[in-house]
């Protein structure tokens, strides 16, 4: 404080001489000169705007910039609500540019620093409209055509893209406005893999990544969903949609892409010093993808999907010759340790899901000829030599039409959930069997979570019957959130061998509908 | 630091903000329609890419009201699309394939096959191929379930298998069967592979003549197990019995239209023109060179089932939204365009076919923009565009 007070006198002072001086010259000269040098500010700082335009959108023109004023002039003049709509953009724009000063010279934050925090926390909340209700959250997903609170709309129509928090009785708790389509959500780890307890509920962060390719991700509060952090990708860097915290919860994992290079990156984030990239490791392949941590707390386990994109773009370049693969890395120093690749080169590697037991589970996506038939869901132990897939009735993957979006498994149970939005349907595996228990049909269905058994406390009685019916919760494109519990885990051997159907009431089904549309991935809290 | 040049940084940070928020607006739109996505207010629909719309919808710059619908008027509404659309349009289809297959028996009894009888056989293809591309709108059910779809139109084929692949299994098998067919690779089945035969050679001998007749038999066996599967399942693959507590069958049912729209202007305009990227895949019928009637028959559907007088009547009863009116205008402006073009649509010029893109753009904002929230749906996305 003193520190500050001092240099305001010295700035004070100094601000007096200037002043006299000032005077002391020919008006129309310091006029001209702040003209001038106004002008050429000006320049500069559009001129660095349309450069990142430039990368976003190939058509952008600098006389954009002089048909926004006149669009905007006429709009003004044609509407009196017109001024209203452009003092909130510039109101935005003030926002956002102030924020992104802020970020980029904010101080490293930890807890002995509440002051910084809370003022950078303020500043997100403006910029994010966040409606909550006092409620547990247990599930976060990203989604689009989210509804406003009415008495938010003149506020808040500056998109539909959102995060919301889901209770127990797959109720929105809360929801917060996003600026672009989202996909990955991941939450900060409560407990470590020794089951060591490393941080309360309530104070926990949820990370929000951008859809592939992204320059952004957002750290929010689990327990209220306001926006805490903004976090910008380096240079020559974009986010490729997913992410996942060391066992501690200290660090972040990012997949990226290298935009020069067009390699697969993973980027090293310290969460208690606001989200500060500390390092970068390879991830031996193109297109990273989901990535995870393994129970050792000491593996990350990478799909790399094998993609090739150009800068901001998701047009596939080497669809002939890609090599996708899993690798496992060694998360303290990013040392290759194990790399596996599919048995066909076009089986991209995308989403993954780790058991207990160290077992990754693993979901592909063909990008083949559409009538060759190859497995789509597949398990790896380290050690293994190859991937093993699971078992499908008659062989037939094409059920999933070469389309795995989400992959969630309950390892108490070794059961195992997929989602096919392409196939419109959610399939159920018994990983003891390693056999298909059922599918069900749900259109446009892509996020996939474990039904947490610890959703209902109370009598232990009560209890063990929540577990026993404990399952999988799906969401979709068409704003359900659907429960689907396993109720009859016999599968008759016969039917193993005969590559029949399963029965269709062996999974109960219970939807609850919502006036959003659900994106790819939820996650459990 | 003087205090002109702090007074200049402020103005200049000042004035450039100005610049930029104006131009923001814009940049919005144009990013939103990069990621196919919905911008749910329609009071912000007007931008200067719209054009082709836009005389349609200034006056519906309002917000989009919903309509109230009772689960009983959405149960007779989703009868009325399987018993009176979806039905029949997998029961002519099905007709369609028989009437080749029985033109093909006749012209085939004496091999090589050309001339007037060769045509008579392309001409009746292509009214079978028109006919199918009318049942894809319906992008769920029997037809769609395993990929089955693939057995009656390979399409894309991207690295052309079709070619190579009929014209081997030929040569392997000249007295092939249907049921020797109907267990052959997707590639060689369906209506690409008949297009394949009849426009590829100039007559046909033996060989390719019971190629025809196999595939057709074949053909019209899938198509007439699909309409019997959608006569016995209707309630179910339209949710026609769960109207009461939720809208999953007529959220199914549009979002299945609006697929199909989005797919055709990806798939059979968009990619193989090289409108917005480099030039990937074929049109539609490219062997017979007719695009334009293929594009024409989904466009004819998208029609019937737009301006169908059940639809209309369930969005007219909402006094407040031109929805239904905008369609029509749309896919008519649309249809004009069309039938002006040449019918190979790769002879086209780059403008008139930028300008057919751009039309299907507009129908699709018009459906993701008006129809679907005035009828309280939402846009589904996942399954047209995952990562």
């Amino acid at each position: 404080m003193a520190i500050i007070k001092a240099s305001q006198k010295v700035s004070v002072n100094k601000n007096h001489r200037q002043w006299y001086a000032l005077k002391a010259k020919p008006f129309s000269h310091e006029l001209l000169t702040t003209s001038l040098l106004t002008a050429l500010g000006t320049a500069t700082f559009v001129g660095i705007h349309h450069r990142y335009r430039k990368q976003r959108l190939a058509d952008a023109r600098l006389q954009d910039y002089v048909s926004g004023i006149y669009a905007q002039l006429n709009a003004v003049q044609s509407a009196a609500t017109g001024s209203k709509s452009m003092l909130r953009r510039l109101r935005y724009a003030c926002k956002q540019a102030a924020s992104t000063w802020q970020q980029a010279y904010r101080l490293p934050m930890n807890d002995n620093q509440p002051s910084s925090r809370d003022l950078s926390a303020n500043d997100f909340r403006s910029m994010h409209t966040t409606t909550m209700l006092t409620r547990p959250v247990y599930w976060v997903s990203g989604v689009a055509s989210m509804p406003k609170d009415i008495s938010l709309l003149s506020e808040s129509d500056e998109n539909d893209f959102g995060v919301v928090g889901i209770d127990p009785d797959r109720q929105i708790v809360w929801q917060t406005t996003m600026p672009e389509r989202v996909h990955d959500i991941v939450v900060q780890p409560a407990f470590d893999s020794q089951n060591t307890f490393v941080n309360h509920n309530k104070n926990r962060d949820v990370v929000v990544m951008g859809r592939r390719p992204s320059e952004k991700f957002w750290v929010l509060d689990t327990a209220t969903g306001q926006v805490k952090f903004v976090i910008n990708a380096a240079n020559n860097r974009h986010f490729y949609g997913h992410a996942c915290y060391s066992s501690d919860g200290s660090k972040l994992y990012v997949t990226e892409n290298d935009t020069l290079i067009l390699d697969g990156k993973i980027g090293v984030y310290d969460v208690k010093n606001g989200y500060q990239k500390i390092a970068e490791f390879e991830s031996y392949g193109i297109g990273p993808h989901e990535l995870i941590m393994h129970p050792d707390g000491k593996t990350l386990v990478v799909a790399n999907g094998g993609i090739k994109t150009e800068r901001a773009s998701r047009e596939e370049l080497n669809l002939d010759t890609m090599h996708p693969s899993l690798v496992y890395l060694n998360c303290h120093n990013g040392d290759l340790l194990e790399q596996i690749m599919p048995e066909h080169n076009q089986m991209s590697v995308r989403h993954l899901a780790m058991h207990d037991d160290g077992t990754v589970m693993i979901g592909i996506q063909f990008q083949g000829e559409k009538h060759i038939n190859v497995p789509l869901v597949l398990t790896h132990k380290r050690g293994d030599i190859g991937f093993k897939p699971l078992m499908m009735p008659n062989n037939q993957w094409q059920r999933f039409h070469q389309y795995i979006a989400s992959i969630a498994v309950d390892s108490k149970r070794n059961l195992l959930c997929v989602t096919t939005p392409m196939g419109g349907c959610a399939a159920i595996f018994d990983l003891t069997t390693r056999a298909l228990i059922n599918s069900i049909s749900l259109p446009d269905c892509a996020g996939a979570s474990v039904y947490s058994r610890n959703i209902c406390s109370g009598n232990d009685v009560v209890k063990a019957n929540i577990e026993q019916q404990s399952g999988f919760i799906v969401s979709d494109g068409q704003g359900q959130l659907t429960r689907l519990t396993v109720n009859d885990l016999t599968i008759l051997d016969s039917e193993l061998k005969s590559d029949a159907i399963a029965k269709n009431d062996n999974i109960g089904i219970d939807s609850r509908r919502h006036t959003m549309s659900f994106d790819n991935h939820l996650q459990a809290l | 630091m003087k205090i002109n040049h702090a007074l200049a940084m402020a103005l200049s940070a000042l004035s450039a903000g100005i610049l930029i928020s104006c131009v923001k607006p814009a940049d919005d739109n144009k990013a939103a329609e990069v990621d196919s996505q919905v911008a749910q207010d329609s009071a912000e629909l007007k931008t200067g890419e719209n054009a082709a719309v836009d005389g349609n919808t200034d006056k519906n710059v309002e917000k989009i009201v919903a309509v109230d619908i009772s689960a009983e008027t959405e149960k007779t509404y989703l009868t009325h699309v399987a018993n009176e659309i979806v039905i029949p349009a997998y029961a002519d289809a099905a007709k369609q394939s028989d009437l080749l297959h029985d033109l093909a028996q006749k012209h085939c009894q004496q091999a090589p096959v050309s001339g007037d009888e060769l045509q008579a056989l392309r001409d009746q293809w292509l009214v079978l191929a028109q006919a199918w591309a009318s049942a894809e709108m319906v992008n769920f059910g029997p037809a769609t379930a395993s990929m089955s779809n693939l057995y009656i139109n390979y399409y894309p084929d991207e690295r052309g298998l079709v070619h190579s692949g009929v014209a081997d299994l030929i040569a392997a098998n000249p007295k092939l069967t249907a049921e020797q067919l109907a267990n052959e690779s997707a590639v060689v089945q369906g209506v690409p592979g008949l297009e394949e035969v009849l426009y590829a050679n100039d007559s046909l001998d033996a060989g390719q003549c019971a190629y025809v007749i196999s595939a057709s038999s074949a053909l019209s066996t899938r198509l007439k197990a699909i309409e019997k599967n959608w006569q016995q399942n209707a309630t179910k693959l339209l949710a026609i019995d769960k109207t009461a507590e939720s809208d999953q069958g007529l959220n199914q049912w549009i979002n299945s239209l609006l697929s199909l729209v989005e797919t055709m202007k990806s798939n059979a305009v968009d990619q193989p023109l090289g409108l917005s990227g480099k030039a990937k895949g074929h049109l539609p019928a490219a062997t017979a060179e007719q695009s334009r009637a293929i594009i024409n028959a989904k466009l004819a559907t998208l029609n019937k089932a737009m301006t169908d007088p059940v639809l209309t009547a369930i969005l007219g009863s909402n006094s407040e939204n031109n929805v239904a009116d905008n369609l029509s205008t749309a896919l008519a402006d649309t249809t004009t365009l069309l039938a002006q073009m040449p019918e190979d649509l790769a002879t086209a010029d780059k403008a008139t076919q930028q300008e057919l893109y751009d039309h299907l753009t507009s129908v699709t904002r018009l459906i993701k923009r008006q129809l679907i929230p005035a009828l309280g749906l939402r846009v589904g996305f996942n399954s047209n565009d995952g990562d």
